[in-house]
């Protein structure tokens, strides 16, 4: 059997260049990414079977990112990495689509196995989180409703990155009007006065 | 009490004997290593109780070489032993399961106790987030 196609994306350089090291022998690693937007380009082009992705990266998270990319390739396993051990955090990413989800503490350890059951369209999660994503279950999971549309989350994230209206309007490729007013139209829908608050409610639900 | 082994691996030849030298009263050092490649194998082979990495070394550096131990399912205990300050450098230590990091300009005083408690299977990050890298900065406060 031929080896899996995978898509690598982690804004640590050091990082990409030891999983590339890592999964050599089992994989064949078609590209890497260092942000969630160079990562949804480049899984449009390139088609990979896996894609292996860090939660938290700049300009789209890993999230988010796997959203839209399941909306034109709903096949690709995704396998997510993540140093935050919540497993909200979890629920979102399996909500998301996710087929894998390890810790990078423990990634090392577990990538091949991940790789080798998403490959046959099983699931992996990591026992480091599985045990807390169980516990959330039966307590019913916290619902966090998903009240912002993709759009105005893309903005809500780069806004905290603490890009400029301009900058915003650049990457997203609308007018900086266009940008104000979903900022604010995001503002007041969730009650948030100031740009920290937009910020801790970022943090808060794992967009930045 | 047998003394607990270890396994340095570091591509300075002064900087492997310096560690050595730290670590031999206590400690014994079953293979001292050139580069990243050769510490898989040292590692694969003598099964110490510890192993003290490099960073960045010829071949497979020191993180790589951590994961690749971790790949193939040997629990090695590792703590990095580097120059490098930056966060994405502690970052990546902690993704490959290290046990501790130490830079090597406080190798005098952070190296022995890291040493101890990886042992007892303690986490010690001495790194940028503590050791403040400008005195005048501290001044100024």
């Amino acid at each position: 059997m031929s080896k899996p196609r995978v898509l690598l994306a982690d804004d640590h350089t050091l990082l990409l260049e030891a999983f590339q090291k890592l999964l050599a022998d089992e994989c064949e690693i078609v590209g890497v990414a260092t942000n969630g937007r160079a990562l949804v380009t480049a899984a449009a082009t390139l088609r990979p079977d896996v894609i292996v992705v860090d939660v938290t990266m700049p300009l789209l998270n890993g999230i988010d990112a796997a959203r839209q990319i399941k909306q034109t390739s709903p096949d690709v396993r995704i396998i997510f990495l993540t140093m935050n051990e919540d497993p909200n955090l979890a629920a979102e990413a399996f909500r998301a689509g996710a087929s894998g989800y390890l810790l990078k503490r423990s990634a090392a350890s577990e990538l091949v196995t991940a790789i080798r059951e998403v490959v046959k369209h099983r699931s992996y999660i990591t026992p480091l989180v599985a045990e807390g994503l169980v516990g959330s279950m039966l307590h019913g999971l916290e619902i966090r409703p998903t009240s912002l549309t993709p759009r105005q989350r893309e903005i809500v994230q780069l806004v905290s990155e603490g890009r400029s209206m301009k900058e915003v309007a650049s990457i997203l490729n609308i007018a900086p009007r266009t940008v104000a007013f979903h900022k604010y139209r995001i503002m007041e829908q969730l009650h948030l006065k100031t740009t920290a608050e937009l910020i801790q409610y970022a943090i808060r639900n794992h967009i930045v | 009490m047998a003394r607990a082994r270890i396994v340095v691996a570091d591509d300075h030849a002064n900087m492997l004997e310096r560690v050595s030298r730290v670590l031999e009263t206590d400690y014994d050092v079953v293979a001292a290593v050139p580069d990243g490649l050769t510490a898989v194998d040292a590692v694969d082979r003598l099964n110490p109780d510890l192993a003290i990495f490099d960073i960045s070394m010829p071949g497979l550096t020191g993180l790589e070489a951590a994961m690749k131990l971790a790949g193939m399912g040997r629990n090695a205990r590792v703590i990095f032993l580097t120059v490098h300050e930056d966060q994405e450098f502690v970052d990546a230590a902690r993704s490959a399961g290290a046990l501790g990091y130490v830079l090597k300009r406080n190798i005098l005083t952070d190296l022995l106790p890291a040493v101890r408690r990886a042992l007892t299977g303690r986490t010690t990050f001495l790194a940028p987030l503590i050791a403040d890298p400008t005195p005048a900065a501290a001044a100024d406060n």
